[in-house]
């Protein structure tokens, strides 16, 4: 490999991924169920957001010891859709409060708190399918934040924890 | 060295987008607020005819199952208060009377159709008629804001309601409403709507506004002029934030500045001594 290739593929961190056709279609398919999940968990765990976010946390456990890939995507998954349950947690509580108390008076900040809220669940939805949508095809998608903790975890982590410094092979100094 | 400043440059950008968004909201639920309070009044769909009806069942159960007053003396002071507001309330579509009913509680209920209850012992805590006119001008505020029917069909239903109009289950639930609304809460909104019609009415009527805020200093048990060891007066857990709407009052009176007041021509102590007692036991 010239190092031009290397520079192109590595993006200069040294960090060599799998690309597209170098993942197996089950690799794909669990990466995309992740976000597939994460919809199905959200459809259905709407009015109690956090049985959404247990079905979350048990996909990605089934995963995480899969190929990095699909960890990649499932921790990335899992990682989002948390504060985005506690948003909706939030809102279905408020909502009930609301409803149980005389606290109307409140109202319009609720209105407010559910629009903020429905916002972020847009926003949610729209870069889920475009994960899920790269990940089917074999590619990364970084989310801002929670994707750059992903890598870390899945790509960055191991190379720290299984090689420390004083084993690590280096070429001769002055090199 | 790239990765944390990639990630504090990440971080940022989610803060400046939570805050985008939270303006968002705020700016959606502004633009959204007159379609959502004309949904609110949704209960302008219920007929005028039927809190008329409602309002004929409420007088009947009283009169038949409470003790409403029959004192000319009282009933003269209290229409002259009405009637000097009433003279300055603009195209009502209602026929507005006050009774006053003999009870432990010291509140005053507004009932829909315009029948507004003035328990004994709050027209006993009042010191003038000017004070009786405050709490007036505030029930006529819900009156004219159909807050009571906007109760009900919020608390029963429209179906229920109109199973009462049309004496299905009249009787029963007439006496469960007469309850209920003694213990009433209206909205925060809904009561300063009502303290702000009330506050304006008064200086309409050349009554100062202050005379509300006289009233409230007057029965809160925490302010200078309110006495201790005093019973729960039933108005403030209907009437909450009392010391909000002092201020309040008292802003109105500087706001709205009556220059000349026209004093009632009543011996308000007459018409108190007339009153059955509750708390000294006469």
């Amino acid at each position: 490999m010239s190092p031009a290739m290397e520079q192109q593929e590595t993006n200069g961190t040294g960090i060599v991924l799998p690309q597209p056709q170098e993942l197996t279609e089950r690799e794909k398919e669990d990466a995309m169920g992740a976000y597939l999940m994460m919809f199905a968990a959200w459809g259905a765990g709407f009015p109690l957001p956090m049985v959404g976010l247990i079905a979350s946390v048990i996909y990605f456990h089934l995963n995480k010891k899969s190929s990095p890939f699909t960890a990649f995507h499932s921790y990335q998954g899992l990682l989002t859709h948390i504060p985005i349950s506690l948003l909706n947690a939030a809102a279905v509580i408020w909502g009930i409060v609301l409803v149980l108390g005389k606290y109307s008076h409140h109202l319009r900040i609720y209105a407010m708190f559910c629009v903020f809220a429905g916002i972020w669940n847009a926003l949610y939805m729209v870069y889920s399918i475009i994960a899920c949508v790269k990940a089917r095809k074999g590619k990364f998608y970084y989310f801002w934040v929670f994707g750059r903790l992903s890598f870390a975890k899945y790509y960055l982590a191991p190379t720290r924890a299984t090689a420390p410094s004083s084993e690590r092979n280096l070429p001769p100094e002055g090199m | 060295m790239k990765q944390p400043k990639a990630m504090a440059r990440e971080l940022l950008f989610l803060a400046t987008l939570t805050v985008l968004i939270a303006g968002a909201s705020y700016a959606i639920v502004k633009l959204v607020r007159v379609p959502l309070a004309k949904a609110a009044k949704g209960v302008d769909s219920v007929p005028l005819s039927w809190e008329m009806h409602l309002k004929d069942g409420l007088k009947k159960y009283l009169e038949n199952d409470s003790k409403v007053l029959d004192d000319k003396v009282i009933t003269a002071a209290v229409d002259s208060v009405r009637n000097r507001l009433l003279a300055h309330v603009a195209d009502t579509v209602y026929k507005i009377e006050v009774v006053v009913v003999e009870s432990d509680q010291v509140n005053a209920v507004t009932f829909p159709g315009g029948l507004i209850v003035v328990f004994t012992p709050l027209l006993r805590l009042t010191s003038s008629p000017e004070e009786l006119a405050a709490v007036l001008a505030h029930e006529i505020g819900h009156v004219e804001h159909r807050d009571p029917i906007k109760q009900i069909v919020k608390e029963l239903g429209v179906s229920t309601v109109l199973s009462m109009v049309n004496g299905g289950r009249a009787a029963p639930m007439l006496e469960t409403m007469v309850k209920d609304f003694v213990n009433v809460q209206y909205t925060r909104e809904q009561e300063r709507a009502a303290d702000q019609y009330g506050l304006r009415l008064l200086a309409d009527s050349h009554i100062n506004p202050s005379h509300f805020a006289k009233f409230m200093e007057n029965l809160a048990p925490d302010t200078a002029a309110g006495k201790k060891d005093r019973p729960e007066i039933e108005y403030f857990s209907t009437h909450p934030d009392v010391h909000a709407r002092i201020d309040s009052a008292y802003a109105a009176a500087k706001r709205f500045d009556v220059k000349t007041e026209k004093r009632f021509n009543i011996d308000w102590r007459n018409v108190k001594r007339r009153l059955p007692s509750v708390f000294d036991g006469n």
